[in-house]
């Protein structure tokens, strides 16, 4: 299996995963259709170089959504989702089609080993956001500390 | 198999774009309208790293913005989950039509 198969392969899996996204009505669809969504973005940032977006992307945006979903599972009646057979199927699916897109994206990483980023003049990325773009970086920190410290303190506060 | 060119990859994030523009219309569910946005988001981080590749040659600048880029989008995913908390604390549904009635 070639690159471009690889990369054709992981389009259509990024289309298959906005489409449920958008067009189905269930919060557990829509957070494995966006799962899927990324899980094939981040093989495409592995294939463009570009390794850190994609561990980024696959850590902390997942993390971040199956947050989400836990907070909307506990605040929401998730007995509609489970007695619906029709949205039962389609979220299976979903599902499935997620973790086999993960999975397959961690054996192609483990057997190939893509490069990770190489940047002219610079020893790594690291070196470059912190030396040219640390200005950026820190106003960045500033924006997800605030935005953590706002949710902390707006949940707290209404409770 | 074709060679994978800049032009498939911008059709790509274009349909990436266009689902979350057309996901935010029709979306009535906060946590569909955030899902949708972050997709937008998302389209244009791969729209950095895609010209960072083929434009400007793997200099290491694109992918900056990218990083900068999904983690903005993870922060609007942090504040919108805590509103998506209180805003159902108070209301008992996630339907945005009832932001119009909001005081």
């Amino acid at each position: 299996m070639n690159i471009e198969t690889i990369t054709i392969i992981l389009f259509f899996t990024g289309i298959f995963g906005s489409l449920i996204t958008v067009l189905t009505n269930n919060h557990v669809s829509m957070s494995f259709g966006y799962l899927t969504l990324i899980s094939s973005l981040s093989g495409l940032f592995m294939i463009l170089g570009n390794f850190h977006a994609a561990l980024t992307l696959i850590i902390l945006q997942s993390v971040s959504i199956v947050t989400m979903l836990i907070y909307g599972i506990s605040s929401c009646d998730f007995n509609i989702l489970i007695k619906d057979k029709r949205k039962r199927f389609v979220t299976f699916i979903a599902l499935i089609s997620s973790a086999s897109v993960f999975m397959m994206l961690t054996m192609i990483f483990l057997k190939t080993g893509f490069n990770t980023i190489s940047v002219p003049n610079y020893q790594s990325f690291g070196e470059l956001l912190l030396s040219r773009y640390a200005v950026l970086f820190e106003i960045v920190s500033a924006v997800v500390f605030t935005s953590v410290a706002g949710t902390v303190f707006m949940v707290k506060r209404r409770n | 198999m074709p060679q994978i060119t800049i032009q498939i990859y911008l059709i790509f994030t274009l349909f990436l774009i266009v689902c979350g523009v057309f996901g935010v219309i029709v979306q009535k569910s906060l946590f569909g309208m955030i899902l949708s946005s972050n997709m937008i988001f998302l389209g244009a981080a791969l729209n950095f790293s895609i010209f960072d590749k083929f434009v400007f040659l793997s200099s290491g600048e694109g992918s900056v913005f990218t990083f900068v880029t999904i983690i903005l989008g993870l922060s609007s995913i942090i504040v919108t989950t805590a509103f998506i908390l209180v805003f159902y604390r108070d209301y008992k549904s996630l339907d945005s039509d009832l932001l119009n009635n909001a005081e």
